[in-house]
């Protein structure tokens, strides 16, 4: 009897404590409904005359039967930290960003990028893996764009770069950015996105090059594509080439395999890739031009050109060190390294060799 | 507080590295002085064979009579003094604690940041440790078990996870890394190892080679460690350069499929770790507070000291790493005269003893044959 006594007083204090503890931890008390939080998917910050203009994509959570078109907020604010709270005040609900896909700068804003997006590394919510692109006009315009709306959805917009560019450009996620930040040793390309000429889709048009945290200078299209090759990152990138006629021959990478290396020559850093590609040209002369060995000469000297010509801007014109050339010096070559002060400095005097070498897709 | 039971060296084993490994996932560099991360792969290289070093004393010790402990052992060499030496592994058991708690405390107010109150998560599971303690050793090993595939599988989230995005571009060089920064690793390392005092109080209810399990404890150990490192620089590098608890950071960053934002699973798992590690320091406090004051204080001991280490918690909570809590240097000496000085000391004077014993013991037999 004592024996039974004891069990049941055990099980009802056991019973109890599970219960205190799934009344008290369960977060019913400070519970949050999905209707008062404001749920970001997408985030445009434009910058002007010391004031940011923050344009968010929000869940529309009105319909729980169809998928709506995004909510799409603008305000204003001395930061973005500012602009946030005046968003949590107008609308009454609490920011959620853990659901945010995308982060879009202005020019403007992207020249102060490490300071715009700092409000991002000391939030609880925001992401790592958050994708940074950079408009060629203000965020606010292409986020409330209707037609866009319509579209396109968050993660459509936030799917624009790499591989789903088709080669063009390189996406890039904060973390990435972030890291080329605390290293001061190489940094990134962040895609540039634009409207379409028909105005109902937002597609990337070039890459914008940082330096030390902030824009430095932004590439065309073609030289982004170069830039993606020479990041071996090529794979179904498309190449115009003109022919005698002028007319342009499109030269699709169908795979591409790239080796590089480093090495110091008198006292200067000699930077050296050797790009293999397998080409296919979709025209109806294709599979002859392909045979032409000439004209796959002539590729390999447009490609070798294009990329020196396009090494030598993106490093030395916008000081950006997209090919991680610092990492790379430092790795191999620790002890010269740690005597240069500044390695932007350095960078200018890196010399380029160039080697590339291709095979068509039919053999 | 229940009987001293029997465990298999496996079991304590187990135990023991739960209780450090998850000191190695709430890492932060702020406790080495701002160092990063790849350095503390040498560190860990140079403090696995000091740390088999740390070990020996304490199993010399119990070659001399495996069923005595260091208490024990303090109590035949020392008589009444040896409540010096009790006191002092009571007083460093629950200071283990209270460094536990206040290391998951910042990490549950920096590095996740929940909307729940900090001191109610550590309370929590300082009263959960508290019930844990009272249980016993044989409860608390079987509880290791499951904890430990639980642990197991976040470890393989998490290499699954992060191998796919490591970059061997990430690291760097060996000529790159400080011997400073080496040396603060080592040192960091090197105080954390609380699990070889606790060895020193628990072998005498442990069955089985446990030799072989400290050599094995410590690799594993080890291994842990370095394959963090290796992970985590080698996914995220200069990523995580200031960031607090880079460990955490890794898991947030683990994305397999559909399976993306485990932090929460993490922290869950984490906090059973924790669970285990209060567990067993506040069972050790509480048999050290026994051999003084005898059973039924060792009962009220485990309440008393849960609620030391509760306060203690609140108390630091808005203290820096710079604190005396987070010393590494201040841990260090501790951990060195717990698992090494005192022990070697006694070894020592317990040697002498019985050299005497034996020459008296001759010299009274040739007394007896004249």
């Amino acid at each position: 009897m004592k024996c039974n006594s004891s069990n049941i007083s055990k099980v009802i204090f056991l019973a109890t404590a599970i219960c205190a503890v799934m009344l008290t931890f369960g977060g019913c008390m400070s519970r949050s409904e999905l209707n008062d939080k404001l749920i970001i998917e997408g985030i445009g910050i434009d910058k002007a005359n010391d004031r940011y203009s923050l344009t968010v994509m929000t869940l529309n959570t009105e319909s729980t039967e169809e998928v709506l078109p995004p909510e799409v907020i603008n305000v204003s604010g001395k930061s973005v930290s500012e602009c946030f709270e005046n968003i949590s005040r107008d609308t009454g609900r609490e920011i959620l960003l853990s659901d945010n896909k995308f982060i879009i700068m202005d020019k403007f804003a992207a020249e102060q990028a490490d300071e715009v997006l700092s409000y991002f590394n000391s939030s609880f919510e925001a992401r790592p893996d958050i994708l940074l692109y950079v408009s060629d006009e203000s965020t606010k315009k292409l986020l409330q764009n209707e037609n866009v709306l319509k579209s396109m959805s968050a993660e459509d917009i936030a799917m624009i770069g790499g591989e789903y560019s088709g080669g063009t450009v390189r996406s890039c996620r904060f973390k990435e950015f972030k890291a080329s930040d605390n290293s001061g040793l190489y940094d990134v390309s962040v895609p540039v996105l634009t409207l379409s000429e028909d105005k109902s889709r937002i597609i990337p048009d070039g890459s914008a090059l940082f330096e030390n945290g902030k824009m430095s200078g932004s590439i065309s299209a073609d030289e982004s594509v170069v830039l993606n090759i020479l990041s071996d990152d090529g794979d179904g990138a498309v190449i115009s080439m003109s022919d005698d006629k002028g007319e342009s021959i499109p030269v699709e990478i169908v795979s591409l395999k790239s080796e590089n290396g480093l090495r110091l020559d008198g006292g200067k850093f000699i930077y050296s890739e050797n790009l293999n590609m397998t080409i296919d040209i979709h025209r109806n002369d294709g599979e002859a031009l392909l045979k032409n060995k000439k004209f796959l000469g002539e590729i390999e000297e447009f490609l070798e050109e294009s990329c020196s010509r396009t090494a030598n801007k993106v490093v030395k014109t916008y000081d950006s060190d997209i090919l991680k050339i610092g990492k790379k010096a430092q790795n191999g070559f620790y002890t010269e390294f740690s005597k240069i002060s500044d390695w932007h400095e350095e960078l200018k005097s890196v010399g380029f060799r160039f080697n590339v070498s291709v095979v068509p897709s039919s053999e | 507080m229940n009987n001293r039971g029997m465990i298999t060296a496996g079991q304590l084993f187990v135990l023991l590295f739960i209780s450090r490994v998850i000191v190695t996932v709430t890492y932060s560099p702020q406790l080495s002085s701002g160092d990063d991360m790849w350095s503390h792969l040498i560190s860990a290289l140079i403090s696995f064979p000091l740390t088999l070093l740390m070990l020996v004393p304490v199993l010399l010790l119990r070659r001399q009579n495996a069923s005595m402990s260091v208490l024990e052992f303090s109590e035949d060499v020392f008589k009444r003094f040896s409540v010096i030496i009790i006191l002092f592994y009571a007083i460093y058991f629950l200071l283990v604690c209270g460094y536990g708690i206040a290391l998951y405390n910042k990490f549950i107010s920096l590095g996740v940041n929940g909307e729940t109150p900090v001191f109610a998560i550590s309370a929590a599971v300082a009263v959960a440790s508290c019930y844990g303690a009272f249980k016993g050793i044989e409860a608390m090993a079987r509880a290791s078990g499951i904890i430990l595939v639980g642990l197991f599988a976040t470890v393989l989230l998490m290499l699954c996870g992060l191998l796919p995005s490591t970059d061997t571009e990430n690291y760097r060089s060996v000529l790159s890394v400080s011997g400073e920064s080496v040396y603060s690793g080592t040192v960091l390392m090197l105080s954390r190892m609380s699990c070889i005092p606790a060895l020193a109080v628990l072998y005498p209810i442990v069955k089985g080679n446990i030799s072989r399990g400290s050599v094995l404890w410590s690799s594993f150990v080890f291994m842990t460690i370095m394959l963090f490192i290796i992970l985590v620089t080698g996914s995220l590098g200069d990523y995580l350069k200031y960031s607090i608890f880079p460990v955490y950071q890794a898991a947030k960053t683990v994305n397999i499929g559909f399976l993306q934002r485990l932090d929460a699973l993490f922290i869950g798992l984490w906090t059973a770790g924790l669970f285990c590690r209060l567990s067993l320091f506040m069972y050790l406090f509480a048999l050290c507070v026994g051999k003084i004051f005898g059973k039924k204080a060792s009962r009220i001991a485990i309440v008393l000291g849960s609620a030391a280490v509760i306060i203690f918690g609140a108390v630091t909570t808005d203290m820096g790493f710079r604190s005396f809590i987070f010393s590494k240097d201040v841990w260090l000496w501790l951990t060195i005269t717990a698992a090494v000085i005192i022990p070697l000391v006694l070894l020592i004077i317990y040697k002498i003893k019985s050299v005497i014993k034996g020459d008296d013991r001759e010299g009274v037999k040739a007394h007896e044959m004249q």
